[in-house]
C-alpha cells in the first residue's frame, strides 16, 4: 500500500505542474491580447485575480508587461510563479524517484533547471512568447513521458487527482479575470467584450472548438458557459472536476483506498455545484458561482489532505 | 606489444598496472587493450563528455546543500574499464565470502557468548570499548545468524600483483548504485568496446539483494514486507537509495514513515492506514536509528525499532552494532579471528598493519612516520589519514604528538603502491591508482557481486579514491 508521504508528493507534483503550464497558458495570451491594447491595461486584473497586487507592489517597479511577466515567470520569492512551480515539481518528484521512471525524472530534471536558468537570465518582451512556448512543450514533454512510462497504481492516480484539482482551480480564476476586468458593478452596463474573451478561450486551448460548437451567433455567455460547463473540453470546470471525481472513485475500485465520508461529503458538494450552473453566467451571478467552486474545491482539497496524507498514529 | 598512439604518453613506473601487468613484466596481448587501442583520444574525450552529461540528466548524482541551493554533482566516470580476469575473480570471490563468514560468526559471538575474547585472540577491551560495539545488541538471535547482510570489502592490489584487503565496511557500505550505472552508462556509450566480449552481469543486484535479505526475514511472517530507510534526500547516497528501492520494487521510506506500536510491531502510514513492517533495509547510521535508545535528538529514525528488534518483530539489514566488525584497529585482527572461526588461512591477505595501542608496534610507527599511513580509527571517507611519504615535516611533527597523545586511536600501515589503470587524464590516457570495493550479500549464504566498485585516484600520484577527495569511478569488467 502507498506512503501517505508519496501520495502527497504525487498530489502536489501534479498541482504545481498543471500549475506551471496554467500560468504559462496564462502569461501567453495575455501577451498576445495586450499587443492589441494599451500597456498595463492587460496585465493588472491578473495580480487581483492571484491577490498579488500588495507582494508585486513590494518589488517597487510599475505595472508594465515586462515585470509583471517577469514576476510570474522567474521570481523565486512568488509562490505563484512558474518558476517556483517548476521547482516544486522537481522536489516533489524527487522523493517519488523510485516509483517514476528513470525517463521521466530525467525531464522532469532537465525541465525544472531550464526555467530556474530564467532566473540569472534578462530577457526583452519580445523574447517572451519564445520562452513560453518552450515552457509548454517542457510541460508536454513531462506530461507525455510520464503519461507513458508510469504504472497505473495509487501514486499515479493521486498525482492526476492533484492535476485535476489544481485544472478546476486554475480555469475558474481565469475566468474571474473577466469579473475583475469589466464586470464588477453592473451586468449590462459594459458591452460584450469580445476580444477579452477570445483571449480566454485561447488560454483554455478552447477557442477553435468553441468555434466549432457555437458557428454563428455566439456571445460571451457562451463562452463562459463553454469553458466552464462543456465536458468535452480538456480544460473546462466540469472535466476537471469530473476527472478529480473519477480518480477518487478509481483509487476506492481498484486499489482499495477508501475515500470516507468528508471526502464524499466535499465530492458530492461539488459535483452539484458544476452539474447545476446558474442560469446566467455573466457578471456577479458568475462571479458569485465561481467563487463558490473555488471554496468547494478548496474543501475537497482539504478532506483529501486530512483523509489520505495525514496519517493515522 | 607496441603501444599505439592512446598509449603513447601512458608510463605505470613501479606500479602493477590493470591492464598491462606487472612492472617490467612482458606486457600481455591484452584484447582490451587492443581494442581500446583502436580509438582516438578526441573520441574518447567527447564520449566521456556526453557520458558525464548523460549521468547528470539521469540524476545518478549526489547532491551538495549550500545556501546557494541543491547542486547536484556526478561521480566522475572514466570511460577506460577496469578488468578482472576469470582467474583473479575466483580468488576475489572465495576470499570475499570467506572473509564475510568469518565477520559474521565473528559478530554473533561477540553479542553472544563471547568465547573469541576469553580465549585471548582479540584484546577485551579492543572490542568492548570500541564505539561500535552496542551493548543493547548482546543476546539478540538474528535470522541466519547474519549481521553483515551488505558488505562492502575495500581491496587494493600491491606492486607484485596481490590483492590485499584494506578494510571492510559493514555498516552501510554504498557505491553499488555506480557499479550497475557504470555498466549501462558503458553499454550506451561504448557498446563497440563491448560487443562480443563475455563479462560477468551486474544488472540483478536488486534481485539477488531483496532475495538474501528476505532470507533473514523474521519467522512467523509468511508474506514480509520490506522497505528500505533512507535519511531522506539530503542524504548525499540520496540517489542510491532511490536505486535500490527502485531495483527491489520496495518503498523508499524515511523514519517519519514508520511507527512501532506498543506490541512492538512496526508499521507504515500508507494512505489506508496502518501497514506491517518486517524487514527494513537501513541507510540509517545506528546512532540516528532509535531516539528510544541512543542519539535521543534523532529526526531520522524510527523510536521503537530496537524493541521490535528485541521481540524479533522486524529485522534490521546490516544488524545495529555490526561497525565494531570493521573498527580500523579491529581489522588488524581479522587474519586471527579468520582461523578462530573457520580454521581456514585468509585466502585475501591484509595489508601489513601496525597496532598502535601495542608498545612494540607503537615505537616502530613513531620511528617510521615518514614511511608509513597512519589512519584515525573509527572515521571513514578516507578523512585524518596522513601519508607518511608525502607529508611534509611540519605534518608529520604534528601527527606524533596526536598519535603519542592517544595511540589508541591509531594504526599504521606501509604505504601500498596501489595498482593503475589507464586513465582518460586532460593531456592524454595515464596511469591512475585505483581499488576495488565487491560488494558481498549474506542471508542464508553468501553471494558477491561479480566485480565492485572501481575507485580511481583522478588526481596524479594520489592514492585516495574516495569521491569526498577527488576520486572517481569506472566499469569494472570481470570476464567469463
Amino acid at each position: 500500500m502507498l506512503l501517505s508521504r508519496f501520495a502527497e508528493n504525487a498530489f502536489w507534483m501534479g498541482r504545481y505542474m498543471e500549475r506551471a503550464e496554467s500560468l504559462t497558458r496564462l502569461l501567453m495570451t495575455t501577451e498576445a491580447f495586450a499587443a492589441d491594447q494599451e500597456t498595463g491595461e492587460a496585465w493588472a486584473p491578473i495580480l487581483s485575480v492571484f491577490a498579488d497586487e500588495k507582494a508585486f507592489a513590494e518589488r517597487g517597479k510599475p505595472i508594465t508587461a515586462l515585470n509583471v511577466a517577469r514576476f510570474y515567470l522567474a521570481d523565486a520569492a512568488n509562490q505563484n510563479s512558474v518558476s517556483v512551480a517548476a521547482h516544486m515539481v522537481k522536489e516533489n518528484a524527487r522523493s517519488l524517484r523510485h516509483l517514476i521512471s528513470t525517463e521521466s525524472w530525467r525531464q522532469v530534471s532537465v525541465f525544472a533547471d531550464d526555467i530556474a536558468a530564467l532566473r540569472k537570465r534578462r530577457f526583452a518582451l519580445s523574447k517572451l512568447s519564445d520562452i513560453c512556448s518552450s515552457i509548454r512543450e517542457g510541460c508536454f514533454t513531462v506530461r507525455g513521458g510520464l503519461e507513458a512510462t508510469w504504472y497505473r497504481d495509487a501514486v499515479w492516480r493521486f498525482h492526476h487527482l492533484g492535476a485535476a484539482l489544481e485544472r478546476a482551480d486554475q480555469i475558474t480564476r481565469l475566468i474571474d479575470i473577466k469579473y475583475f476586468r469589466f464586470d464588477r458593478e453592473d451586468d449590462d452596463a459594459t458591452p460584450p467584450d469580445v476580444a477579452w474573451w477570445n483571449m480566454l478561450l485561447r488560454s483554455a486551448s478552447a477557442y477553435h472548438a468553441f468555434q466549432r460548437r457555437h458557428p454563428v451567433n455566439a456571445d460571451p455567455e457562451d463562452a463562459a458557459r463553454f469553458i466552464l460547463c462543456d465536458p468535452h473540453l480538456p480544460l473546462s470546470l466540469n472535466s476537471a472536476a469530473h476527472g478529480a471525481f473519477y480518480q477518487i472513485d478509481r483509487l476506492e475500485r481498484d486499489l482499495l483506498v477508501r475515500p470516507g465520508p468528508d471526502i464524499n461529503r466535499a465530492v458530492a458538494a461539488l459535483r452539484d455545484r458544476v452539474e447545476a450552473p446558474p442560469a446566467r453566467l455573466t457578471g456577479r451571478s458568475l462571479h458569485r458561482f465561481i467563487d463558490q467552486v473555488q471554496r468547494e474545491i478548496i474543501a475537497l482539497a482539504n478532506a483529501v489532505n486530512e483523509r489520505y496524507f495525514s496519517p493515522a498514529q | 606489444m607496441a603501444k599505439s598512439d592512446l598509449f603513447a604518453g601512458y608510463d605505470a613506473g613501479e606500479n602493477y598496472c590493470e591492464l598491462f601487468g606487472r612492472a617490467g613484466g612482458e606486457a600481455g596481448a591484452n584484447p582490451l587493450a587492443k581494442r581500446l587501442a583502436k580509438y582516438k583520444l578526441r573520441t574518447l574525450n567527447q564520449r566521456n563528455k556526453s557520458a558525464e552529461r548523460e549521468l547528470h540528466n539521469l540524476g545518478i548524482t549526489f547532491t551538495v546543500y549550500s545556501d546557494a541551493g541543491a547542486i547536484d554533482r556526478i561521480l566522475p566516470f572514466d570511460p577506460l574499464p577496469r578488468q578482472i580476469s576469470s582467474a583473479d575473480w575466483k580468488i576475489l570471490d572465495r576470499g570475499c565470502v570467506q572473509r564475510i563468514a568469518a565477520l559474521n560468526a565473528f559478530l554473533a559471538d561477540l553479542y553472544g557468548k563471547q568465547k573469541i575474547l576469553k580465549d585471548g585472540v582479540i584484546p577485551k577491551d579492543l572490542v568492548l570499548g570500541n564505539k561500535g560495539f552496542r551493548k543493547e545488541m548482546m543476546g539478540i538471535k538474528l535470522a541466519c545468524n547474519t549481521y553483515v547482510h551488505i558488505c562492502g570489502v575495500d581491496i587494493v592490489r600491491d606492486e607484485t600483483g596481490e590483492f590485499r584487503v584494506l578494510e571492510d565496511n559493514c555498516r552501510t557500505p554504498s557505491g553499488v548504485s555506480y557499479v550497475i550505472e557504470n555498466r549501462h552508462l558503458m553499454m550506451r556509450s561504448f557498446p563497440d568496446l563491448m560487443e562480443g566480449v563475455r563479462i560477468m552481469p551486474v544488472s540483478d543486484y536488486g534481485k539477488r539483494l531483496k532475495g538474501k535479505l528476505l532470507e533473514t526475514a523474521p519467522p512467523r511472517a509468511p508474506n514480509p514486507q520490506m522497505v528500505l530507510l533512507t535519511p531522506g534526500v539530503f542524504n548525499a547516497a540520496y540517489f542510491e537509495h532511490v536505486f535500490l528501492a527502485r531495483e527491489m520494487g520496495v518503498s523508499l521510506v524515511e523514519g517519519r514513515d514508520l511507527t512501532v506500536d506498543d506490541q512492538d510491531r512496526v508499521f507504515m502510514k500508507t494512505v489506508n492506514g496502518l501497514e506491517r513492517v518486517h524487514l527494513i533495509y537501513r541507510r540509517v547510521d545506528d546512532d540516528f536509528l532509535d531516539p528510544e535508545v541512543f542519539r535521543k535528538d534523532s529526526l531520522l529514525g524510527v523510536p521503537g525499532v530496537m524493541r521490535a528488534l528485541e521481540a524479533g518483530k522486524v529485522t534490521l539489514a546490516n544488524a545495529v552494532g555490526a561497525g565494531v566488525a570493521d573498527d580500523k584497529a579491529v581489522y588488524a585482527y581479522m587474519p586471527r579471528v579468520i582461523k578462530y572461526y573457520l580454521d581456514e588461512d585468509p585466502i585475501l591477505k591484509n595489508v601489513k598493519t601496525y597496532i598502535c595501542r601495542e608498545k612494540d608496534d607503537l615505537s616502530y610507527v613513531l620511528d617510521h612516520l615518514d614511511e608509513l599511513v597512519v589512519k584515525p580509527v573509527g572515521e571513514s571517507g578516507g578523512y585524518g589519514i596522513v601519508v607518511g611519504p608525502m607529508a611534509t615535516k611540519a605534518e608529520i611533527a604534528a601527527l606524533r604528538r596526536r598519535v603519542k597523545r592517544n595511540p589508541k586511536n591509531y594504526i599504521a600501515q606501509p604505504m601500498v603502491h596501489l595498482s593503475v589503470c589507464p586513465t582518460l587524464a586532460k593531456d592524454g590516457v595515464r596511469a591512475r591508482h585505483v581499488d576495488l570495493r565487491p560488494f558481498v550479500l549474506t542471508g542464508k549464504d553468501s553471494w558477491v557481486l561479480p566485480g565492485g566498485l572501481t575507485r580511481v585516484a583522478l588526481r596524479e600520484g594520489s592514492l585516495i579514491v574516495n569521491s569526498s577527495q577527488g576520486g572517481g569511478s569506472k566499469d569494472t569488467w570481470v570476464m567469463r
